[in-house]
């Protein structure tokens, strides 16, 4: 089942497009990853999917609806994001973080309901963090937040899932568990897309790939294929690497 | 499980909110009964419990000024407090108070131009006192509400908050250019008038003027508590509160305009207060270790309070006639303490980035 789909989507700022005719779409349970150069546009197409800035031209759809129809508040109930950037106050709690991951949700002041409870119990569970409930987020490594991060989306509770380079700053460790867990969050029924640049790891969990080069369509494929094919190598410049 | 956690935190924080309160109730107490005049507490409560008391000359202290500046000194710092605080989660920068945006310096420029230019047409002096305060509080508010209008049409504009921020620090720098220039220009009669309304003062306000900018404050806190869902979404970063479905350009007009009403009325009739804003949600965020809304806003509401009455007391030298202006002890006060919070942490976690 898609659940985000676009149509002709050209992504860029100002009147210079970074990525073209993208047509894509992201269906429940996959694990999509998002692989290109440096400052190709992986971000660029990230907050754009996620309604942050305007198409250059074409469409998204979201859950079967145009994008630029829904408002904030019901786009966040369909599609959440963990950004490269930290939350802005460091001293909340990891509770009181996930907590608001219930804000579309949440009573007018912002108060849980039994539901929202069960949501973020759920999104604890699955993330595997009970040992930091307490923890302020200043206090965490770069690794437990990654994982408060995620169980905060995860509360949002949205089928679209979308991550801006989750395994950057982690240790192989950490990357290996991130992967994981995100897997398994698709599995559940969810579309996931990440952006990596973490080939060898990423290339065993996600579904698809989506490469992206400067100014060439976008480039779908199985990992494996795209792997045996020399296309992710063209993709990422290094067919002529020494290593 | 977590339903354990959220439980135990209420019970906690009911204990805190009841302390304080007690705190802010004998503090009140406190200066109702210091002064130049020391009035026994017994009197003084009975006087509030709605008895005799024995001495007129008591009766008339405490009902004339105390009991007036003591109520304008806790709608001041409440309303000051929680306009800080806003403006700070607002701009995610621990320097932003209330006056960050040039409410004050909008104030001082409508009341620099009523008395420079009331003193060149002439009569300024000359007018009852009733008139010339109102015409103060009146230019005060236009000029705020001026300033204010502009920023407003500024944040539909600009995308982000920092954006604002340096829009609202600009015309605030030439707003009081523009008085500087009107300063230089007068006589230093007028200059002693101005400047005599830049110290700020708590205790000029009638009962009459009590009764307009009490419910004005009310409401606004009122307001600022409902407000606490959009400030914590916010506390996560715009992009991440955009995505939790805050609609973010009004959110931002709403918040402005609830800072502008606490701090545009409290500056219109007792002048520009200095450090109330910025400090007390320094104060109350490293005292109380949280930086949830719905918590901080009851928070500094008291705290702010019990800080100016506090304030006020040693404002009034209990004991002799003289006062100080109000500015230089919040200051004087306030800045030694912030500092000692801040060196006793060493960090300063409690609020924002590492």
């Amino acid at each position: 089942m898609s659940l985000l789909q676009t149509h002709n989507l050209t992504i860029g700022y100002g009147d210079q497009p970074l990525v073209s005719d993208i047509n894509v779409s992201l269906e429940a349970g996959q694990l999509v990853g998002l692989i290109g150069q440096n400052g190709v546009g992986k971000s660029t197409l990230i907050r754009t999917l996620a309604g942050f800035q305007r198409p250059l031209s074409g469409s998204i759809s979201l859950g079967g609806i145009e994008l630029t129809k829904l408002d904030a508040k019901a786009i966040s109930k369909k599609l959440g994001v963990v950004l490269t950037e930290k939350p802005t106050a460091l001293n909340l709690s990891v509770l009181e973080l996930i907590s608001l991951g219930r804000h579309p949700y949440s009573g007018w002041l912002g108060q849980l309901k039994k539901e929202d409870v069960a949501k973020i119990e759920e999104a604890i569970e699955q993330t595997q963090i009970h040992h930091i409930l307490n923890k302020r987020l200043f206090e965490l490594s770069d690794g437990q937040l990654q994982k408060v991060m995620i169980a905060r989306v995860l509360a949002q509770d949205t089928d679209v899932i979308l991550l801006d380079e989750p395994t950057s700053h982690l240790d192989l460790r950490n990357k290996i568990d991130v992967l994981d867990l995100l897997k398994k969050i698709s599995q559940s029924g969810k579309a996931v897309l990440i952006s990596t640049h973490e080939i060898s790891l990423s290339a065993k969990v996600c579904d698809v790939y989506w490469g992206v080069d400067f100014g060439v369509p976008l480039e779908i494929g199985k990992p494996t294929e795209l792997l045996a094919s020399g296309m992710l190598a063209d993709i990422l410049h290094v067919k002529n690497a020494a290593l | 499980m977590i339903q354990q956690h959220f439980d135990t935190s209420v019970k906690k924080w009911r204990v805190t909110f009841i302390g304080l309160f007690v705190v802010l109730c004998l503090v009140f107490l406190a200066s109702l009964a210091i002064g130049s005049v020391t009035i026994p507490l017994g009197q003084t409560t009975k006087f509030l419990t709605g008895g005799e008391v024995e001495n007129t000359g008591w009766q008339a202290i405490l009902i004339n000024f105390r009991l007036p500046k003591a109520l304008t000194a806790i709608l001041v710092g409440s309303a000051l407090g929680i306009s800080g605080l806003q403006m700070q989660t607002l701009f995610r920068n621990p320097l932003a108070g209330p006056f960050i945006l040039g409410i004050s310096s909008g104030a001082g420029l409508g009341v620099a131009l009523v008395i420079f230019i009331g003193f060149a047409i002439g009569g300024f002096f000359g007018i009852p006192d009733f008139a010339r305060n109102w015409l103060m509080v009146g230019s005060a508010a236009v000029g705020s509400f001026l300033v204010l209008s502009v920023i407003g049409v500024a944040a539909l504009r600009v995308r982000s908050g920092v954006s604002l921020l340096i829009i609202g620090l600009m015309f605030g720098a030439a707003v009081s250019a523009i008085v500087s220039i009107m300063q230089f220009f007068s006589q230093a009669e007028n200059i002693q008038a101005y400047v005599i309304w830049s110290f700020g003062s708590l205790g000029s306000l009638s009962w009459n003027e009590l009764s307009v900018l009490t419910p004005i404050v009310v409401l606004s806190l009122i307001y600022a508590f409902i407000l606490s869902k959009q400030l914590n979404a916010l506390l996560l970063g715009e992009t991440y509160a955009e995505s939790s479905g805050l609609n973010l350009k009004s959110t931002r007009i709403l918040i402005i305009l609830n800072t502008s009403l606490l701090a545009g009325s409290v500056t219109a009739f007792c002048g520009p207060i200095a450090f109330v804003g910025l400090a007390v949600p320094h104060l109350a965020r490293m005292l109380f270790n949280t930086s949830n809304h719905l918590l901080l806003t009851p928070l500094i509401i008291l705290l702010g309070a019990i800080l100016m009455l506090v304030f006020d007391l040693v404002a009034q030298l209990p004991g002799s006639d003289a006062t100080l202006p109000i500015n230089a002890v919040t200051s004087l006060l306030g800045a030694p303490f912030v500092i000692w919070l801040i060196l006793r942490k060493n960090n300063l976690h409690y609020s924002f980035e590492k």
